[in-house]
């Protein structure tokens, strides 16, 4: 184990302040124990969260830009960042900014939009800047529950001329479902890749010869590569990720390591909201070029989301709970709907599901959609705040440690690698690098509640969804279609116990 | 006065008091937890009782089984879910189910995705083909719609279910396919209430079209020319004049068409049945044809023209020819019918409370309420979700589905049912700002129907194509014959202002459990 050294050196730089203690959430926050999602407990709970945004709204309409300016008063990201805040309470605030409408006052457009007589809307991009098209998170999140996905009315044209559909890129935005996980799934991939590179530009020193590797990680394969004795690299035979070895999990594309940049970008282009967050890293073509540096989008408002409200909605994001596998078993009966309704039959789907998930290998399914995947550790490392312990802290159901994988089982369906998925599917902009056609395996967890399927929203069903494979995915599809039907009724019963666990919501 | 005032120092205070807990954020030792959100905490007053809360949570949780257990027969199993989702016309005949039979499954069909073999989209393609898949077009084509949504709740959700549609769901309308430039905006309104709207447009009708014709018939009997106000439920629509001879003359009719029908359906009022509406918009956005328009265009009574080039029997040329039956259509109207009314939730907030009273009448003063009538009243609330001509289901709106419903004044006997909709159900000229981009068949580009108000908190953003984020961002764009109200509201002080949007805030639904 030489790494060792390395990876505490690592860490100490990471912190940035090795004679410093690393920062800890306080230790005497109450614990926020939350109920079981569908149980009287949580519905009290839901009334409670419906009375609080209806009060909260009219707030805003007595004062517009009051949530807001509570929001920054109470949060300071110092605190937070220091840890001396509950993480529960933070995530909880963090659900309201989710949940709130953006308005002129907040800083919703950009330029001259507040005035504009046709209104600040644009539903397809204008180059990176975006939109906006729309005023909240929950616009475009919300099918198949809270934090859900977004319906093929809401996809986005990204890129666009900001004026016709086909000049962008559609995009279907996803179920906001365990991003913590995900995010700390990849981190540890990411790690090892660069691990293992580190391995193969010493071995080739050592050797004084060239050297080849084959990259692993959680039993992905990302291809070869190749070391000089030099150090220098050959990434020409890696597959599925960027030459950093850098396993960025979000984005459609797979172009964002962390959520906390999918989700300052996504404000921006979709509600143009900046964040300072966003405003430290991105460039005037997303931000745009405005003179003020506190305002680029020059619409008039400075400082429109601070670290603060952001720091809330990082927690809300990396807290999300995890999908459940579980196939449907009604084993008692249920009275009718209503009079003179046919009662629900009492079944199992427990042989369809079983049926299915051989299916589901043997068509080749999972040789992308990989059904599930070891996470090592739960720590989570987010910017703004100290880790965060997602086995402890997480919505339910949550990290389950087991034993027999010595770490916690994640049922992500998906190798959060790239892949080539053909014509069919090509894109019709590079987006950060990544070529027309590939795409990220898409997370199939949940996918019960997050119809319609594929990047732009076209497959209405599952069957559609597998049509629309291309490219790598071409032979399972082909394997799919060429299944008796009964074998293709029990995938799809499989696919279809891969659903959001059910909550309670007063919408 | 003072107290009036004093809800804008409720929110500051709060802030300073934030502002101040931060002021000690320096020190090194960590203070006692204090909730950091604790301006944004709430007390437990909204929250029904036990009993009621867990009755409400078995309904949502059977709801959500119900569903659960169809899709996945329909997984097993294809075009179960459908199946289960539509009351077929024998059934309708048959009448052995009840108006909660018909809303349950109408519940199911408004939240199914519609698939190509359902007979979804239109136009020749190899549907056959390895790697098909169906295309959206979010820019719809000309009279030919999209599609552009595959189930009719991807556009009504906002808000909960049966809602508003937000700005990315706007409809693209008679584009050209691709340039979001070239078409008409409509933003989706909220469902709840049409029931008792379309009784009330009816009624309307009915009071408008008696009026003219005891015109005709005065004048026929006087021998004279005989000018006669036309008024229903309180709402004046100008004036008909009756000649000797039993004509008509029109000309000074207002904000209904000439045939004297009220079309409370559409941002611009072009629909006067929850048949028609449905039935024009699974075309538009999915695609779908009914029967009856396929045996129309048969019969020579439709043009073929916006449906499709195909043989009667498949207008559309999607392969499919049996799509939309007059049951599904039932089954639709039926659950629309049923849907709750709005309901009005002023705040909790003493302050807050204070500028919502006063909102109200400002409301009434600056004259938001002259078109925007807070309250018309309804006779009859039976509405038959069946065609004509086939045995009724009769829906009563102020008693079936879900609540709550509108109700009669309190302590009358006998009296006609209050429907809250702050509306006249009267079209309007609203200036040349808000103007479509072309007329809408005889409707012309700057007019449209005045907007119910009720449930308006939920359904941002707002104005017909919803390019108004906020309450006051849509007064500012009224113009035309709204002008002289907007300008009242910008001429008040930014307190009385404030008043009028929390009062139209409060215009809300009732927080209902869910279990998506």
């Amino acid at each position: 184990m030489t790494s060792r050294p390395a990876a505490l050196l690592a860490l100490c730089l990471s912190i940035a302040a090795c004679g410093k203690e690393a920062p800890t959430w306080r230790a005497d926050c109450a614990t926020v124990v939350r109920p079981p999602p569908v149980s009287p407990e949580a519905a009290r709970e839901a009334y409670r969260m419906a009375a609080r945004r209806h009060e909260l709204r009219l707030r805003e309409a007595a004062a517009p830009g009051a949530f807001l300016r509570e929001m920054h008063a109470a949060l300071d990201p110092d605190r937070v960042a220091a840890g001396d805040a509950c993480l529960g309470e933070l995530a909880d605030l963090g659900q309201l900014l989710f949940e709130h409408e953006y308005n002129f006052a907040d800083g919703l457009g950009g330029g001259d939009a507040a005035t504009a007589p046709a209104g600040p809307f644009r539903r397809v991009h204008e180059g990176l800047f975006g939109g906006p098209e729309t005023i909240s998170c929950p616009s475009c999140h919300w099918v198949g529950g809270p934090n859900g996905a977004g319906a093929e009315t809401d996809i986005a044209f990204l890129e666009g001329d900001g004026k016709g559909t086909a000049s962008g890129d559609a995009r279907n935005a996803p179920a906001l479902v365990a991003l913590g996980v995900v995010q700390a799934l990849a981190a540890e991939m990411t790690r090892d890749l660069q691990k293992q590179r580190a391995d193969l530009v010493r071995d080739a020193a050592r050797a004084g010869a060239d050297r080849e590797t084959h990259l692993v990680t959680k039993g992905v394969d990302f291809g070869v590569l190749r070391a000089s004795p030099k150090g220098a690299l050959d990434a020409s035979g890696l597959r599925g990720v960027d030459p950093d070895l850098v396993v960025k999990p979000f984005g459609w594309k797979g172009t964002l390591a962390t959520f906390t940049e999918f989700a300052a970008e996504a404000l921006q282009v979709h509600t143009g909201i900046q964040s300072d967050v966003l405003l430290a890293s991105a460039s005037p073509e997303v931000l745009g070029a405005g003179k003020d540096p506190a305002d680029p989008d020059g619409d008039g408002i400075r400082g429109e989301l601070g670290r603060g409200p952001f720091a809330a909605m990082t927690a809300h994001l990396a807290l999300l709970e995890m999908p459940a596998v579980e196939p449907l078993i009604q084993d008692r009966q249920l009275p009718p709907a209503a009079d003179a309704l046919a009662a629900p039959t009492t079944t199992s789907f427990a042989y369809d599901f079983q049926r299915g998930r051989r299916d589901f290998h043997a068509a080749g399914c999972a040789g992308c959609h990989v059904p599930m995947l070891v996470l090592e550790s739960p720590m989570l490392a987010v910017d703004g705040m100290p880790p965060i312990d997602l086995a402890q802290n997480m919505r339910q159901p949550g990290l389950r440690w087991d034993p027999a994988v010595h770490g916690y089982p994640v049922w992500l369906f998906s190798d959060l690698k790239r892949h080539d998925m053909g014509p069919a599917n090509a894109a019709r902009h590079v987006q950060r690098g990544v070529a027309l056609r590939d795409y990220l395996t898409p997370r199939l967890w949940g996918v019960a509640d997050s119809a319609p399927y594929l990047h732009d929203g076209r497959a209405p069903s599952l069957d559609y969804a597998i049509a629309g494979h291309d490219g790598e995915g071409a032979a399972a599809r082909d394997a799919f279609q060429a299944l008796p039907f009964e074998e293709k009724n029990a995938l799809r019963v499989y696919l279809m116990s891969l659903r959001r666990v059910p909550r309670v919501i007063v919408p | 006065m003072t107290r009036r005032a004093s809800w804008p120092w409720t929110v500051a205070a709060l802030a300073v008091l934030a502002a101040g807990t931060l002021a000690l954020r320096h020190g090194h030792a960590r203070r006692p937890v204090v909730p950091i959100g604790a301006s944004f905490a709430l007390d437990d007053a909204a929250i029904p009782d036990d009993a009621v809360l867990v009755e409400e949570l078995e309904k949502a949780v059977d709801l959500r089984r119900r569903e659960n257990f169809d899709r996945m027969l329909d997984a097993r199993d294809p075009g179960e879910l459908l199946e289960h989702a539509t009351l077929t016309e024998p059934a309708l005949d048959r009448r052995r189910l009840g108006a909660h039979a018909l809303f349950i499954i109408g519940d199911e069909l408004f939240g199914y995705l519609f698939r190509p073999e359902n007979g979804w989209g239109n136009g020749p393609r190899d549907r056959g083909a390895v790697g098909f898949t169906p295309t959206l077009h979010r820019v719809q084509r000309g009279f030919a719609g999209g599609p552009d949504a595959f189930g009719c709740f991807s556009c009504h959700s906002k808000g909960g279910p049966d809602g508003a549609g937000t700005q990315t769901q706007n409809a693209f309308m008679r584009g050209d396919g691709e340039r979001t430039g070239s078409a008409d905006q409509r933003n989706p309104p909220s469902l709840l209430g049409l029931g008792p709207i379309e009784l009330l447009a009816r009624e309307m009708s009915a009071q408008l079209q008696a009026e003219a014709a005891a015109a005709g018939d005065r004048a026929k009997a006087e021998g004279t020319r005989v000018e006669q106000a036309l008024t229903a439920k309180g709402v004046a629509f100008g004036r008909i004049a009756a000649n000797p001879d039993g004509t008509l003359d029109y000309n000074a009719v207002q904000g209904v068409d000439w045939d004297l029908t009220v079309r409370p359906f559409g941002w611009k009022g072009h629909q006067a049945t929850l048949r028609d509406i449905a039935e024009e918009s699974l075309h538009l956005h999915q695609g779908l044809l009914t029967n009856r328009i396929q045996l129309a265009v048969r019969d020579g009574a439709l043009d073929a023209g916006p449906y499709g080039k195909g043989p009667w029997y498949d207008v559309d040329q999607d392969g499919v020819s049996m799509e939309i039956d007059a049951g599904m259509v039932t089954t639709l109207v039926g659950y629309l019918a049923q849907l709750e009314a709005p309901t009005m939730r002023p705040p909790r907030d003493p302050g807050l409370l204070d500028a919502w009273a006063a909102g109200r009448l400002r409301f009434e003063e600056i004259g938001c309420a002259r078109c925007h009538v807070p309250t018309l009243e309804l006779d009859d609330p039976k509405l038959d979700a069946r065609l004509p001509g086939t045995p009724p289901f009769v829906i009563d709106v102020a008693k079936d589905g879900d609540g709550p419903k509108i109700e009669p004044e309190y302590g009358r006997a006998n009296t006609p049912y209050l429907v809250h909709l702050f509306s006249d159900l009267k079209r309007h000229d609203m200036g040349p700002a808000l103007a479509s981009p072309r007329a809408q068949g005889r409707i012309p580009a700057q007019v449209f129907l005045t907007r119910p108000l009720w449930g308006l908190a939920e359904t941002a953003p707002y104005l017909h194509d919803g390019r108004a984020p906020t309450v006051h961002d849509a007064i500012v764009l009224h113009g035309g014959e709204a002008t002289k109200a907007r300008d009242a509201y910008l001429a008040l002080g930014e307190s009385d202002r404030a008043g009028i949007r929390v009062f139209l805030t409060s215009l809300s639904r009732e927080p209902k459990l869910f279990v998506p």
